[in-house]
This record gives structure tokens, C-alpha cells and sequence, in this order.
């Protein structure tokens, strides 16, 4: 999901996260957040209310939240956008709606029908466990989460009766780092049903 | 707009239309009414709301009816399930933030959002309610705001803009935006004038009258069509009223303009200086009476000062209505035998009169609407929003010029109106005769007007032969000006189609003000353009048709043969006196009439004087004889406007006092020394003024030949006005202060 890459045309080579999204709702709420920060003029009614509302439901979305009702408003301001928005700014943006909602509407429905962001990248929708089978309790998940999210403790050598190490559900914010430098890829990532 | 029709289809319907008309127009003058609420007649449309979005045969998509213009074969249908449907989606996305408040909101019955969301069958907002509750501002006594029904269709905006007044903008943007002021501060802590253009062009509520939630729904109120006649401009207005009392005044014709005293001095009707019924002075004391004494009083005094009409004088301001201005000279010159009637028109005014009888016989109008304009030149007025002189005037240039028309101001001084100029000639005091003979030399030499763009008229080959034999360079040093000046200015007079000259009181106040207003007239004769003569009251050009002048006869008969026939009496001979000399004393009888300008501490002006007021004004407190007159929205009759045009006023309440109308008092007076009238209603007067006052329908201009001279005097200020506010004759500039103390008292 999200990639570290080496930034070219400076002096001293920087390392950035840039984060290539795949989830379509997060796609659209980048999109049309952007949108509403910088490229909106806000001149015409359909853009300028329109893609206010469609914010909306699409973080409801990404909150688990909705009914079919959602689907079918979304689908109504993309398609009335697209046909009457007075620049093609805002018809550029309802376009990139309009196919998302055709080709990945199952996607969409996943989430609130079953809760589920296949992508796992509506963080309001995913869980984030530790497999104690696999986990060598080596600490390193400990130290990178800066939420004080993992509680456990490290082994040491032949001690018995120790803490396994879990991620308390309620200060995790969902920010991949204990997985990304986990050695034995013991955290895992769940979505959909009773997390 | 041209003149050429273009046919083209709308929904199955095969018209014709003018091309280059604005579609929604277009569509609305042959009964289609395709839903907008961002639009305004005769201005640009932004295509801001979408609701007039139609589809184009030829076009890929649905597009906005009021950006687009009529064009030769178009094919459009204005209304289909997809437009519906998108019309239905930005009805519904407004109504989420809009305060679903119908059962109070006093826009009930006349709101676009309302009405629109009927037509399109929208019950309620199907997105989440939003309110950002807004401060209301209700700061002043006049426009109230209240951001929270905002709808942002931008009309306010963008009529506030093109008048150049510039308070109201938007604040913010998308949904959370407000329209307000500079800072977000109240109305009156602005340079707002409070003309309330904002309030004719807002489609909701957002924009209200002060104090307008508490006075009734707009079905209960009954509106009145008529003129206002506190200034030169006579704006027409709308009066609503309920139970007597008048509830607000508005614009009847959307985005045309009417300034904060015509729309809000309605409370001057009631007012503790208005005079509620006749008195007569006794005892240095006025004490109250009535008409019938009132009267006997005047009728006897007449009586025995009759034997001397030379010092018996008629005086009334130039606001009465024609019936008032017929009946008051007839007074005068058929019963009482004196010429000495007039009008306070010739105190700022005394060209217009003997210019246009010698050029059309009668003061002519223009044919054509200042909308339609692409050039306007303006000579010797200084009309402003801001000193309320002649606001609505200044309102239109500034509208047109936004619109695109180019502007010329030929003024001495740095009049505000030139910040909006193409190009301001600032001449010398008094050379206008200079500065028109040298645009007019220049457009005949350079070849930039040709014979076909004329106005018919007399004497015109001699006018252009003239101004082709003349000395450009000695006529611009004669006016203080650079050749190359006035070269700019002739090539946009030769670039315009419909040029149009206002004059106003800095040129017919001036001793040569007779040769200017006909050296304008030969102008405007050369480039067909229009002349409209501007006086600072509503109905200077109505008086003078009437006669109410000791230099015209009504419609400005050449002599009074059919008039002495019709009235049964000689007409007098001896010469008449003006205003000027009539208020400077010396008279044994002056009856007066309307708002005569005097200052504080005014001395009667003759033995015995009769004052005919709305308010007790200066002139009033030294009368003999104070009687209660029909202020501006209870007068009925007709004036003649500064285009020409007749007129109608029709009386939007029942006056707040016991009132004789200034006609029906010259008739008593009349009557009671014998005279028989036959009047008894308005209707009376009406028929024997188009017997014997109307001037002759169509004549021909007759141009001559004008020597430039420098003109000197100015008779009233060019930048002062009669505009009169609970009675009192003030300066104009004091007026804003006024309002504002009225306001936060």
C-alpha cells in the first residue's frame, strides 16, 4: 500500500512516503477533498454543493456507514454533475466517480454492507491483530508504534510467563508501522464482519 | 440586441427573435418560462445555478440558457428528463441548507425557491440538513440581512457591482460562503446607500425589508403602480400596501433602480410636521380651520387683489402633477388675468424651454431607453448615488457602462462620475458651445459620421457645412482642451450605434445655456443619437407643457387664440415674472404650492401668502394661509418624465390628512370669483389638458448654426438637489448624515 521511494533532483537524495492509494473510496475522498481544498471555484450550484455532499457520504462511507440510499445520492450528483457543471474541472472529478461507482460499486457496497475495505485502507474498517503463533516477541513493534498502541513485554532468554504481545484496539490508529517492521510478519491485518 | 430577427425553434415553437438576445429573455417574451435563479434582465448571465440549462440540437450537452444568445436556426428544448432531474438535484441541494420556514417567512407567495421547488415537485431535501448559523444584520432601520436563507445565486453581488456601489461580496467559498460586506461589518458602518437595488434582486429572503416579517403576507398586500416624485429622476415605483398604510415600495421592473428615499421616506406620510388641515394665521398664530373658511379667506383676498394681477403671483415647485401645474396657470391667466405663473424649474433650469421651442416646437422626447445605449455622453450633470443627486440616473450610466457602453463626461470640475469614464473632457467653465462645435468639427472633417446615421433634420446640411469650415484647433483652445482629446472622443462617438446625452443644470443654468442645449441638439441631430434633459424635479418637463411659465402657453401654443376661445376669456398681455422675482418680494398675493427651495429665516415674500404643503417647510412658517396638500405616493395624475414620456400617477394610499389636491384648489378659487370651471373630478382636467395641452404629436427637429460663446452663472448649484426629506428643503450632501442619525437614534 504505501511505498518508500528515493525522490531524484536534489541535492541530498530524500527518501518519501508516497502513498499510491487503491481503496476507491479513499481514492475519491483524496480526490474530491483535494478538489474542494484547491481546484473548486465554487461558482455553480451542482459543483459547489454536490461535491460538499459527496465528501460527506464518502467518509461516511469509509466509516462503515450507509444504506443503498448512498450509493444511488452519489450516483445521482455524479451523473448530474457531470452533465451540469459549468467547467470540466468539476466535470473531471464527477467523471472519476462516475466510474468508480461503475466499476468497483461492490467494492463500495462492501463497506457497508459487511463492513469490509478490501484494500485495507479504510482505517476505520480494519483491525489490526498480532498472530501470537508466529510472533517472536522481539520488542521491534513495541518501539515503532509511537501510540503506545502494543502493550507486552520482551522475552528474555528462559523466563517463563510473560505478556503476549497485542495491540490494544483502542490507541491503535491504524498507521502500519509495527507491521512494516515486524521480522516475521506477524501482524495481520483483518477487515469485513465482527473485527 | 440588433434589429435584425433571427428564426430559430424552441420546444416544437418555430419564432423569431431580434438577434443577440439573452435566451432566457428571449424565451420568457414568448411565454417560456425557463426556470433560472441566478439571472438578471439585461445584464450578463454567469450560468452560476444551472437551472436554465437546455439541451442544444448540435451540442454535446445540456447548456445554460442565460449565457447563451439567439442565434440564426438554433433548435433547443428547454426542458427533458435529464434537465429535469438535474434542476430537481440543485433545488434539492439548497434546500439542505436553506431554513425550511414557509409558515412565517414573509418571501412566502413571491420566493423563487419556493415556487421552484412546486414547479419541480421538490418536498424536502433528501441530503443532511445544514445550518451555519449566521449573524443576522439588522443594524439600520432599512435593509436587514440574514445570510442563513442565502441561496448564493450572486444577484446582490453582482447588482451592487454594477452600479459601482460595491458593498456587498462574497466571503468564503462552496458551501460554507456568505455574501457580506467588506470585514463582515454591518450595513451602516459602510458606504452602503441603502438604495436596496439588493433587494429587488434577491429571489428569497435572505435580503428583506426592515421590519418587514411583522406587516403582512405579499398576498395581502395590494400594489400600486406609480412614480415617485421626490427628484428629477421620477423612477417608477411599486407601492404595496395594506390597511391603509403603505408596507414597502419596490422596483416594478427587475434591476432597474430606486434610491433609499423613494423607497424607504414612506414614513415622512405621517410625520409630526405634516399638515394635517388647512389653518389660517391669526394673531401671529396658525390656527387650525376649515376648508370652507379656508377658502372664503383666499376668495376674498383674491377678490380685492385681482384689480392688481400685476402683483398677484402663482408659484408651485416643479413635483405637481400636470393637473395641478394646467389648473394652477389657468387660475392665473383666465380668471385673475396675470402671467405671473410659474414653476421653481426656472431657478435651475432656463434654457430647456426657449431651446426645444425653437428646435422641436415643444420639449421632445427620446424614443429609445437608456439600456440600449453604447455610448453616453454627459454634459453638465453631476449626478451621484452618494450625494443623492439624480441617484437613479448615475445608477443606469454606471449599470450600462458595466455592461460595456463607453462614457463621456464633458465637466469643468472632477465629477464622480468620471471615475467610470472612457474619457472625461474637463473644459473650461462654461465653453460647452466650444467643446460640442469642436467634436462636431472633427466628426464631419475626419469623415467619421456619414449623411445616412443623421437624425431627420431641418437645417442640418448648414450645421455640417458649418462645422466643416471650422477651426478645430481654435475651438479646442477656446474650450481648454487638446486636439487629441477630443479626436478620441469623436472616434467613439463614430464607433457607437446608440448614442445617447444627458445635460442637466450645469449647462441649463448658464446664461448661454440656450445656445448649449441647441448645440447639443445639432450633436445629436449629426450622430442619431437621443437627447434627454435632465431637471432636478419630477415633472420640469410636464409644467412646462402646461404652461405653468410666463414664457410658454400650454402645449407651447404659439399664441392663445384657441385658448382664449376654449376658456371664454382674453389672456393678458402684460409680461409675467418669474420664480426668482416672485420669492424676492414685493408681491400683495403669492399662492404656493409644493416644496419651494427658501432658506431658515425666510421673509414673507408678499402681503398676503398662501401655502399649499405636504410639511410645514420654511415658506410655510411665514403663510398667511397653510393648507394640507397630497404628498408623493397619495398624488394622483400625470407628469411628463425627463424622457418625454407621459406618466401615470395613481394613489397607492388615502392621504394621511385631510388634503385638496393643488387642481381642485384652483378650481374652488376660481369658482368662488366666478369663473365656471366644469371640473369635478380629475378626469375633467385630464380631458380638457389633451384638448387644449398636449403639445402636437410629431415634429420635425430644426437644427441652426450656434456661435460658441462662454457662458457664465449657475442658478441653483449644479450639485445640489431638491430633494426633500419630511418636508424640510436640504442640502443634499447633509442627506446621508441624516439618514444615518435617523437610524441609530
Amino acid at each position: 500500500m504505501s511505498i518508500v521511494k528515493e525522490v531524484e533532483n536534489t541535492d541530498t537524495p530524500v527518501a518519501v512516503a508516497e502513498v499510491v492509494l487503491e481503496c476507491p473510496v479513499q481514492k475519491s475522498i483524496k480526490e474530491w477533498g483535494e478538489f474542494l481544498e484547491e481546484k473548486m471555484c465554487a461558482k455553480c450550484h451542482p459543483c459547489m454543493l454536490g461535491s460538499y455532499e459527496a465528501l460527506d457520504m464518502l467518509k461516511r462511507l469509509a466509516e462503515g456507514e450507509g444504506s443503498d440510499s448512498i450509493i444511488s445520492h452519489l450516483d445521482r450528483i455524479a451523473t448530474d454533475m457531470l452533465m451540469g457543471s459549468r467547467c470540466k474541472k468539476g466535470k473531471d472529478v464527477a467523471k472519476t466517480l462516475k466510474e468508480a461507482l461503475n466499476e468497483s460499486r461492490d467494492e463500495l457496497v462492501e463497506h457497508y454492507e459487511k463492513g469490509l475495505c478490501r484494500h485495507m485502507e479504510c482505517t476505520a474498517l480494519t483491525t489490526y491483530i498480532i498472530n501470537t503463533d508466529k510472533c517472536t516477541m522481539c520488542g521491534d513493534c513495541l518501539i515503532a508504534c509511537k501510540y503506545a498502541a502494543i502493550a507486552g513485554e520482551k522475552r528474555t532468554g528462559y523466563a517463563l510467563g510473560y505478556m503476549p504481545y497485542r495491540v490494544r484496539q483502542k490507541r491503535c490508529v491504524k498507521c502500519d508501522a509495527c507491521r512494516e517492521v515486524c521480522p516475521v510478519d506477524a501482524v495481520e491485518v483483518f477487515s469485513g464482519g465482527a473485527g | 440586441m440588433s434589429d435584425k430577427l433571427v428564426t430559430m425553434e424552441i420546444d416544437g415553437l418555430t419564432v423569431q427573435f431580434p438577434e443577440g438576445m439573452n435566451l432566457v429573455d428571449a424565451a420568457r417574451s414568448v411565454g417560456i418560462n425557463i426556470p433560472n435563479l441566478c439571472h438578471l434582465e439585461h445584464m450578463r448571465g454567469v450560468g452560476a445555478c444551472r437551472m436554465c440549462v437546455v439541451e442544444v440540437e448540435g451540442m454535446r450537452a445540456p447548456n445554460t440558457a442565460c449565457t447563451m444568445k439567439t442565434k440564426e436556426g438554433m433548435k433547443i428544448k428547454t426542458d427533458s428528463e435529464q434537465i429535469k432531474d438535474l434542476r430537481r438535484m440543485v433545488i434539492d441541494l439548497i434546500l439542505s441548507m436553506h431554513p425550511l420556514d414557509c409558515m412565517t417567512c414573509p418571501k412566502a407567495g413571491v420566493c423563487w425557491l419556493q415556487d421552484l421547488a412546486y414547479q419541480l415537485d421538490v418536498k424536502d431535501s433528501a441530503y443532511g440538513r445544514k445550518s451555519f448559523d449566521f449573524e443576522i444584520d439588522d443594524s439600520n432601520g432599512f435593509i436587514e440581512r440574514d445570510p442563513n436563507y442565502c441561496i448564493l445565486c450572486g444577484k446582490c453581488v453582482r447588482v451592487c457591482t454594477a452600479q459601482n456601489t460595491n458593498i456587498l461580496e462574497f466571503m468564503g467559498r462552496g458551501v460554507g460562503s456568505k455574501v457580506t460586506t467588506e470585514r463582515d461589518k454591518p450595513l451602516n458602518e459602510t458606504d452602503c446607500t441603502f438604495c436596496g437595488s439588493c433587494l429587488d434582486a434577491c429571489p428569497v429572503n435572505a435580503i428583506l425589508e426592515s421590519g418587514r416579517r411583522l406587516k403582512g403576507r405579499e398576498w395581502e398586500l395590494f400594489k400600486t403602480d406609480t412614480v415617485c416624485t421626490l427628484c428629477g429622476a421620477a423612477c417608477p415605483i411599486d407601492v404595496s400596501e395594506k390597511d391603509g398604510k403603505v408596507v414597502k415600495i419596490t422596483s416594478p421592473k427587475p434591476n432597474a433602480f430606486i434610491c433609499a428615499a423613494g423607497r424607504f421616506s414612506y414614513d415622512s406620510l405621517a410625520a409630526k410636521n405634516r399638515v394635517t388641515t388647512p389653518m389660517i394665521r391669526s394673531n401671529g398664530e396658525l390656527k387650525e380651520t376649515s376648508w370652507v373658511e379656508a377658502i372664503k379667506v383666499i376668495s376674498d383676498k383674491l377678490a380685492s387683489a385681482r384689480s392688481n394681477p400685476a402683483k398677484v403671483g402663482i408659484l408651485a415647485s416643479a413635483a405637481v402633477t400636470n393637473e395641478d401645474a394646467y389648473m394652477l396657470q389657468k387660475l392665473g391667466r383666465a380668471v385673475i388675468g396675470t402671467n405671473n405663473v410659474d414653476s421653481t424649474a426656472s431657478l435651475y433650469d432656463t434654457s430647456t424651454v426657449p431651446a426645444y421651442q425653437k428646435a422641436f416646437g415643444k420639449i421632445a422626447g427620446a424614443e429609445r431607453c437608456i439600456t440600449e445605449a453604447d455610448l453616453i455622453i454627459v454634459l453638465g450633470m453631476n449626478a451621484s448615488q452618494w450625494s443623492r443627486t439624480l441617484p437613479a440616473i448615475d445608477a443606469k450610466i454606471r449599470k450600462q457602462v458595466s455592461g460595456g457602453a463607453k462614457l463621456i463626461v464633458l465637466d469643468p470640475a472632477e465629477i464622480k462620475l468620471a471615475e467610470v469614464a472612457t474619457k472625461h473632457l474637463k473644459l473650461a467653465e462654461g465653453t460647452d458651445t466650444s467643446a460640442l462645435a469642436a467634436l462636431m468639427a472633427v466628426l464631419v472633417k475626419e469623415k467619421l459620421v456619414n449623411k445616412n446615421r443623421a437624425n431627420k433634420a431641418k437645417g442640418l446640411a448648414d450645421v455640417r457645412n458649418a462645422a466643416s469650415s471650422s477651426d478645430v484647433a481654435a475651438l479646442c483652445a477656446e474650450a481648454g482642451l487638446s486636439e487629441e482629446d477630443v479626436k478620441e472622443a469623436a472616434e467613439l462617438i463614430a464607433k457607437s450605434k446608440v448614442p445617447m446625452l444627458f445635460y442637466s443644470t450645469g449647462v441649463s443654468a448658464k446664461d448661454n445655456g440656450v445656445d448649449t442645449v441647441l448645440q447639443a441638439l445639432n450633436l445629436s441631430a449629426l450622430i442619431g443619437g437621443q437627447v434627454l434633459p435632465v431637471g432636478l424635479e419630477a415633472n420640469m418637463a410636464g409644467v412646462a407643457a402646461m404652461g405653468l411659465s410666463p414664457l410658454t402657453l400650454p402645449g407651447f401654443a404659439a399664441d392663445g387664440k384657441k385658448l382664449a376661445k376654449a376658456w371664454k376669456t382674453d389672456l393678458p398681455e402684460a409680461a409675467g415674472i418669474g420664480a426668482r422675482e416672485m420669492l424676492n418680494g414685493g408681491l400683495d398675493f403669492l399662492y404656493g404650492v409644493g416644496d419651494l427651495p427658501v432658506s431658515e429665516g425666510y421673509e414673507k415674500p408678499a402681503e398676503f401668502v398662501v401655502a399649499h404643503v405636504t410639511h410645514m417647510n420654511e415658506f410655510a412658517k411665514t403663510a398667511d394661509v397653510v393648507l394640507p396638500s397630497p404628498a408623493f405616493v397619495e398624488q394622483e395624475g400625470s407628469i411628463i418624465n425627463y424622457y418625454g414620456r407621459m406618466k401615470m400617477l395613481w394613489s397607492a394610499v388615502e392621504p394621511a390628512a385631510d388634503v385638496m389636491a393643488p387642481w381642485q384648489m384652483a378650481a374652488e378659487l376660481a369658482e368662488s370669483l366666478g369663473y365656471k370651471t366644469k371640473v369635478d373630478i380629475l378626469d375633467d382636467v385630464t380631458e380638457e389638458v389633451e384638448k387644449l395641452a398636449l403639445p402636437p404629436e410629431k415634429t420635425t427637429q430644426t437644427t441652426s448654426v450656434i456661435t460658441p460663446s462662454k457662458g457664465t452663472g449657475s442658478g441653483l448649484a449644479a450639485s445640489g438637489s431638491m430633494m426633500t426629506l419630511s418636508g424640510s428643503v436640504i442640502d443634499a450632501s447633509k442627506v446621508s448624515e441624516l439618514m444615518r442619525q435617523a437610524v441609530t437614534a
